[in-house]
């Protein structure tokens, strides 16, 4: 019976490719935008993802995300030394500024400023210059994708300067770094030497970073950090969320993406379900003719099921794979956000296994309704 | 004529009602009928005259309103729906009048699908089709595509397909209306031979004249009533020979007419 089916659906190569275009273009359109969506949401953690080194992350109880700053006072960070379990902890600057180029333009840029003891949080890979330097006198180091926007087709070139707050910055580092939601350039400092390229404010630290003692759980040193400095502790993961949650709650960013992919599930269903469905009527007397020579009901359903699974997966392939070549051609295309974890082949697979079952379901109705009498109409 | 066996279909009263109220439309009104073992029963009259539904009720695809209805000692409309599909798949061979190949599927392919349906596994069911193919002279066409095949042609498959499974009842529906008269013959000889030969049941629908005296008995509705049975010595008492096969086979550039 399988083998009719199978037959029966490649027969009809009209059709059958028809059906699987429609179901390839609402997978792709459902892999791909979820894709960039994921993509989007990796950006606004991307900072988080670079400051390694530290589990924890300490920070005022009303910040929502990793840009939204409220200083702490210096005294937090020896607070949060004070509490038992925590190994060590450092101070973080972050925030964004106005840098002056030599050519008297202006760009933000984000600013980071690295504990100066430890420099936890410093760039994973260096592309040009040394870690080192960043201790001389006004020294910085800024992201690739920053370097080639502010010095767009220049070599990398060490020893240039800037201002920022009036103040002279130089160039001694050129680094590897995520890029980030406001896709500014990314300049690392030391903690001292960041506060003195902003404005003076009574309060500067934004974060503390800290370490739990060997073996001690980070979330148990959370929650002794928050009960005894009544400060918001959170995991490096657990902060990552939060932030992935404020823009989804707060922007308008799932709505839009949504409405997308909503979209291309609907389009897909009508095309696909509307051919799939078309299809079945065009095969409504074979069907009728399996059903007269001694077709049960439960073998036909098995038939169209087939058919509908075989079309859902070959679409599905061709969709996500063509939603991953996108991806993989785009990947080093700065302003594209796309990333494909599991759960959007999982999310697109089923929406594809809905679409299908959505067609099959359509189909199967007229199929079983279908009075084997209808083979005798000439 | 092949000698009188027991009636392989019995038929007694049945009636045939469609829509109701104002639109009620009686297709059967009473009818008695019998179809024997090794004979050719021709059901004939005007279109609308309800041998169609007739013919449907014999082959349990369609349930009669009222009557009683045994095919080949089982009393169809007391089985149920899953007993009738298996009923039918075990007994019944069907012939349309167009045909009703799988398209998708070649000539040998679709003989098989009786088969398939069985639950036979491919590897077996085909080389019994190809033999069935080769004696009724088709081996050469086995692997074409019902687009490919002449009418004539593609109604012989579909009588291939009607037989493979061995059923007692064979039932047809027009089985020589979109053939031209030459064809035409030659299936209805096919299908006398079959009669004759297997000693199974052949109930053919048709309203073509021409064929009439391939029928050991004819049966004449009108208005939904059985108005006479003719019981006649066929013109026809020969065997559906190579000669035919080949003869068709050779027809298939030949035109069809409906």
């Amino acid at each position: 019976m399988i083998w009719i089916a199978w037959k029966m659906l490649t027969g009809n190569r009209g059709k059958y490719l028809g059906i699987i275009l429609g179901i390839a273009f609402a997978s792709l359109l459902i892999a791909q935008q979820s894709s960039i969506f994921c993509g989007l949401m990796r950006l606004t953690i991307s900072q988080i993802k670079d400051i390694e080194g530290a589990d924890i992350w300490v920070m005022d109880q009303n910040v929502q995300f990793i840009d939204d700053i409220k200083p702490l006072s210096e005294n937090d960070l020896y607070r949060v030394r004070g509490v038992p379990g925590v190994q060590w902890a450092v101070r973080l600057y972050k925030g964004i500024t106005r840098a002056r180029l030599a050519d008297g333009a202006f760009q933000q840029v984000i600013l980071l400023g690295l504990d100066d003891a430890t420099m936890v949080g410093a760039p994973r890979e260096i592309i040009v210059g040394n870690l080192a330097d960043l201790r001389r006198p006004d020294a910085l180091i800024m992201d690739e994708a920053g370097y080639q926007l502010l010095w767009p087709n220049e070599p990398y070139e060490l020893g240039k300067t800037f201002e920022m707050n009036d103040r002279r910055a130089v160039l001694v580092g050129v680094c590897k770094a995520r890029r980030t939601f406001q896709t500014f350039p990314i300049v690392y400092t030391r903690y001292s030497q960041a506060v003195a390229f902003v404005p003076r404010e009574r309060k500067v630290l934004s974060f503390v970073l800290a370490q739990p003692e060997p073996g001690l759980d980070p979330q148990e040193a959370c929650r002794r950090i928050t009960e005894q400095t009544g400060l918001q502790a959170l995991t490096r993961d657990e902060f990552s969320w939060k932030t992935i949650w404020y823009f989804m709650r707060k922007t308008g960013i799932p709505i839009n993406f949504g409405i997308t992919v909503l979209l291309g599930f609907i389009v897909g269903t009508a095309i696909a379900g509307q051919t799939f469905y078309l299809f079945t009527i065009e095969n409504l007397k074979q069907f009728g003719t399996l059903k007269a020579m001694g077709a049960g009901n439960l073998s036909l359903m098995a038939m169209i099921l087939f058919q509908a699974l075989v079309v859902g997966a070959i679409g599905y392939g061709l969709g996500v794979g063509s939603a991953a070549i996108f991806g993989y051609a785009t990947r080093n295309a700065n302003k594209l956000a796309f990333f494909m974890p599991w759960q959007v082949l999982l999310g697109a697979g089923i929406a594809v296994l809905l679409i299908a079952m959505l067609s099959c379901l359509l189909s199967m109705r007229r199929v079983l309704v279908l009075e084997p009498a209808v083979v005798f109409q000439g | 004529m092949a000698e009188k066996a027991d009636a392989a279909v019995v038929c007694r009263g049945i009636t045939k009602e469609y829509g109701s109220g104002a639109t009620l439309v009686r297709a059967l009104r009473g009818v008695d009928l019998d179809v024997y073992a090794g004979e050719l029963t021709l059901l004939v009259g005007p279109s609308g005259c309800g041998k169609t539904t007739l013919l449907s009720v014999i082959a349990g695809i369609l349930e009669p309103t009222d009557g009683m209805v045994r095919v080949l000692g089982a009393d169809l409309p007391r089985l149920s729906a899953a007993q009738k599909v298996r009923f039918r798949g075990q007994n019944i061979g069907f012939v349309f009048q167009q045909f009703n190949l799988l398209p998708a599927l070649s000539a040998v392919e679709n003989v098989t699908v009786p088969l398939i349906l069985a639950g036979w596994p491919r590897r077996k069911a085909l080389p019994k089709a190809r033999e069935l193919l080769d004696r009724m002279g088709m081996s050469d066409r086995a692997d074409a595509l019902p687009s490919k095949l002449s009418g004539g042609q593609q109604q012989r498959v579909a009588i291939a397909r009607a037989l493979i499974h061995d059923p007692r009842l064979l039932v047809c529906d027009e089985p020589t209306s979109a053939l031209d008269a030459r064809t035409g013959h030659t299936i209805m000889e096919l299908l006398r031979d079959v009669a004759m030969r297997s000693g199974r049941a052949v109930a053919v629908v048709t309203h073509d004249s021409r064929v009439f005296g391939f029928g050991d008995r004819i049966v004449q509705l009108e208005d939904g009533r059985v108005t006479r049975v003719q019981q006649q010595q066929p013109e026809y008492e020969g065997s559906a020979s190579a000669d035919f096969a080949a003869q068709l086979s050779g027809n298939a550039s030949l035109p069809t007419s409906r």
